[in-house]
């Protein structure tokens, strides 16, 4: 499955024990977030002005102008099977999956990490409640649940999101469940009951920001696995509706052409998703760094 | 270089390892720190040698460096390692491979961690067996596994073969390491702070075993150390060390008996001892372990308590823990923590609760703090029955008991500042009316406790152990609690840290007339700063006692057993000690 792949980088316990990082790397770490936010930023611009800055309409297909080449004929990053232009539909693909991902990623990061707070902190009964319902969750088939909510909704973008947060959740709560469980066995936790802090106090004041790092961590993770999931459920006729462009779509219906030799529709939307993926995996990792008092603090 | 002359080091003639000029830093360009400046030492075939200092001192750096083992970051900058007249630094990784473990074991601090969790005991000697000696035969093997297990004290050796690490006491899991690496016949062994993580009781037994091991097999050992107590008992030489560098060494005698160096001085008179406190009083001097606070005003005569009675009562409190069952892969059983105690606690004065890792003092500390719940029984907090309060009242109450804990790192939380965690409950309890008087309360206990205000903006991470332990006692004190619950509060900290903290608490006990419940495994450090003594074994408290009565004729085998596992330090003459009340 797509959202298993763990969270790149170091965790939490190895950057505490080792010495303080020096000015170098806190350096170097505003630099990772500022290029990633840069990119970010960049593609959301691009969709906001999407009709402003697209050259062409980016659904409108020209049958005499197919398989053009980057440059050619004007077009910029040429044409795909149907002679649309490629350029066109990502700056306006990226509005449908960038909202897809961020979307699902967030809701899917905050339901799961709240739930796993709750499991994390409860009592047997209630954790066990929690956590079976999730285990639940993991063996339903995401593309049954997609079909009957797309049966309820129609087909389309909400659709969507909510197969893919109710795919992602399980993931979530598992790791961040095991993050919280870790520190549910440390002294501060006691210390805190010793002062009279209730339930909620103890869950949201102290043990959340022990445990936000991680969550940001997976969370951005999931975005680039999430554009190119909510591709095969366009493949399967439930997403987004053609020929609206996604470039989870475009990856897929570009596949098909690249055994006649044709890579451009497939490479080009392929590039976009990595460099934006990458760019969320550097804002999460960069994020936790800085929330990290460990890492606030070196300079001093 | 140097700016002090290096101590001589004693010719011995041909000492089995000699370590002469050793120079450590870590990291690279300006900012690179000297965590070896120098030293030189010499251990001599058959003896114990100690080296003892305070963390950061280099101990530990010095013997990864003897055994070729440097952590990354750390680099050899001076000096020669020779072991048996043979250069250690020069030699090449393979050999350095091969004369690790065959003819140099070492000891760690903590053998959970040292020993693989996922095999047996008896799989991981005969590996090592199988490494030493290549050509023994399997079954061979398991009988020197056998023999050796029974050489380290195991008697159920069939048991302890077929167990995997954590099913084994802490005591028992350093006596397999001791195996481990004692069995390829070393002509040194290093063990560094082999029973640092161990119950006093079962520290003394494994220190005289080191001394056997090596005893039997001829072997030298290199003892690593903090305490002055385990020096007494096992060194035959000792140098202390400071900042990477050697103060001081001389033979044990002479150095415990008339230490050269004030520094040695100071470490010494920083260790707590069994009968200080009455020896203290004699001469008419205060109960202190360092130099007296000054500047502080003259404490005032404590309040006479308000309200008569015990401030804590316990009546036959029980608590029983389930442990296993569903989903767990174990048998679902109870296990009686606490097992029918009564006791009382009067109002100022401080109540010492002893007995071994897993007698039930922490969990009975817990109870007190309304931590856990009693299975059955009752306790009385000042004439509230705490054990049935409902929640929100027990909540209500909680500011007038607060606890110390043992791990101060650990009961810190690491995600915000210290100021914030000491002015949340204020506010939270209404003993500040708004965040601005929050801080300047926390200030205030900053202040009781010898810290800068501008501490209040620091994270955990920034303090030394101890001064997060001051944090510790600032935050329960800022609630103006009356009974301060203390469960080992300084057993992860340096003797001299704990000296000053032990200070800090008869002090503030004088100023604040604080009521103390200290938990303890160290009878020298209990019985320094408690007037009432009780010992705990498996849940069942035994006895209680003044402190004065310690050595009384009525005192109870578990007692006895706990005083005697106190390691003093001897110096030439011997210590007159007092007998009876």
């Amino acid at each position: 499955m797509i959202f298993t792949a763990s969270p790149n980088g170091r965790s939490l316990e190895s950057a505490k024990g080792a010495a303080p990082r020096g000015r170098r790397s806190r350096l170097r770490t505003n630099a990772q977030v500022t290029i990633a936010l840069i990119i970010i930023a960049g593609f959301v611009l691009l969709g906001l002005f999407a009709p402003l800055v697209a050259p062409y309409d980016p659904d409108l297909a020209d049958g005499s102008v197919k398989y053009l080449g980057p440059g050619e004929q004007g077009h910029l990053l040429g044409t795909d099977e149907q002679g649309r232009d490629i350029l066109s539909r990502l700056i306006w693909g990226g509005r449908t999956s960038l909202i897809v991902a961020l979307l699902a990623s967030a809701t899917s990061t905050v339901i799961g990490g709240a739930l796993a707070l709750v499991a994390g902190f409860s009592g047997d009964r209630v954790a066990g409640l929690i956590m079976r319902s999730i285990d639940i969750m993991f063996a339903f088939p995401v593309i049954i649940i997609a079909l009957v909510l797309a049966v309820i909704f129609g087909p389309g973008t909400v659709v969507v999101v909510l197969s893919i947060v109710f795919s992602a959740i399980p993931y979530v709560t598992r790791v961040i469940f095991a993050e919280v469980k870790l520190q549910r066995g440390r002294e501060y936790v006691e210390a805190a009951e010793s002062l009279g802090a209730g339930f909620f106090s103890i869950l949201f004041r102290e043990v959340l920001p022990n445990v936000l790092g991680q969550t940001v961590v997976y969370g951005t993770g999931l975005v680039g696995g999430m554009i190119v999931f909510s591709s095969s459920l366009s493949a399967l006729g439930i997403g987004v509706q053609p020929p609206t462009a996604d470039w989870g779509r475009m990856i897929s219906e570009g596949a098909k052409v690249i055994i006649s030799g044709n890579v451009y529709p497939a490479l080009l939307p392929g590039l976009v998703v990595l460099v934006v993926a990458l760019a969320f995996n550097w804002l999460g990792d960069g994020l936790r760094d800085l929330f990290d008092p460990h890492h606030r603090r070196a300079g001093r | 270089m140097t700016p002090m002359t290096a101590p001589a080091i004693p010719e011995g003639g041909d000492a089995l390892l000699s370590v002469r000029d050793l120079s450590i830093r870590f990291g690279r360009g300006p900012g690179a720190g000297r965590v070896v400046d120098g030293v030189g030492f010499d251990v001599r075939p058959g003896e114990t040698f100690a080296l003892v200092g305070e963390s950061g001192a280099g101990k530990s750096i010095t013997a990864s460096a003897i055994l070729g083992l440097l952590p990354g970051g750390a680099e050899l900058t001076s000096g020669s390692i020779t072991l048996n007249g043979q250069e250690v630094i020069s030699a090449t990784r393979s050999s350095v491979t091969r004369f690790r473990g065959s003819r140099i074991g070492m000891i760690f601090q903590n053998p959970l961690a040292s020993l693989d969790p996922s095999f047996t005991i008896g799989n991981q000697l005969r590996e090592i067996i199988g490494l030493h000696r290549p050509a023994t035969r399997k079954r061979h093997q398991h009988e020197i596994a056998e023999t050796w297990l029974r050489n380290v004290g195991i008697r159920d050796t069939a048991r302890v073969l077929a167990a995997y690490p954590h099913e084994l006491s802490g005591g028992m899991r350093q006596r397999v390491m001791i195996a481990l690496a004692s069995l390829s016949g070393p002509a040194l062994l290093i063990a560094d702070e082999p029973t640092t993580a161990l119950d006093a009781v079962v520290q003394k037994q494994i220190l005289g075993l080191l001394r056997r091991v090596i005893g039997e097999t001829g072997g030298s050992l290199l003892l690593i150390t903090h305490d002055f107590g385990v020096v007494s008992y096992a060194a035959d030489r000792v140098a202390v060390m400071k900042d990477g560098r050697i103060v001081e060494q001389d033979r044990r005698e002479r150095l415990l008996t008339a230490p050269a160096h004030e520094y040695t001085r100071s470490l010494i008179g920083a260790v707590p001892e069994i009968g200080a406190r009455f020896r203290l009083a004699e001469r008419g001097l205060p109960r202190r372990l360092g130099p007296i606070r000054e500047n502080r005003p003259a404490p005032p005569a404590p309040a006479p308590p308000a309200a008569a009675g015990p401030l804590v009562t316990l009546r036959n409190v029980r608590k029983e823990f389930v442990v296993g069952g569903l989903g767990t892969g174990q048998r679902k059983r109870r296990f009686t923590a606490v097992d029918d105690v009564s006791l009382r606690i009067e109002r100022g004065e401080v109540f010492g609760l002893i007995g071994e890792s897993g007698s039930g003092k922490s969990t009975l500390a817990r109870l007190i703090g309304g931590l856990h719940k009693p299975t059955s029984g009752e306790i009385v907090f000042d004439g509230s029955t705490v054990s049935d309060l409902p929640r929100a009242a027990l909540r209500r109450l909680r500011p007038r008991f607060q606890f110390v804990f043992q791990d101060a790192t650990g009961s810190l939380n690491p995600r915000i500042p210290v100021g914030e965690q000491i002015s949340r409950p204020l506010l939270r309890f209404g003993k500040a009316a708004t965040r601005a008087a929050s801080r300047a309360r926390a200030a205030e206990v900053l202040d009781l406790v010898s810290l800068p205000a501008s501490y209040l903006e620091r994270y955990p991470h920034e303090l030394s152990g101890g001064q997060r332990q001051r944090i510790g006692i600032a935050r329960a004190l800022a609630l103006e609690p009356d009974l301060l619950i203390l469960d080992e509060p300084t057993s992860a900290l340096d003797v001299s840290t704990q000296a000053s903290i032990l200070d800090l608490l008869l002090d503030l006990k004088d100023e604040l007339g604080l009521t103390y419940l200290f938990i303890g495994h160290n009878l020298a450090i209990v019985e320094f700063l408690c007037d009432r003594i009780g010992v705990l074994k498996q849940g069942v408290l035994l006895e209680t006692f003044h402190a004065a009565e310690l050595f009384a004729g009525e005192r109870h085998p578990v007692t006895r057993e706990l005083l005697d596992a106190v390691l003093p330090i001897h110096r030439d003459a011997p210590r007159e000690v007092p007998v009876g009340d």
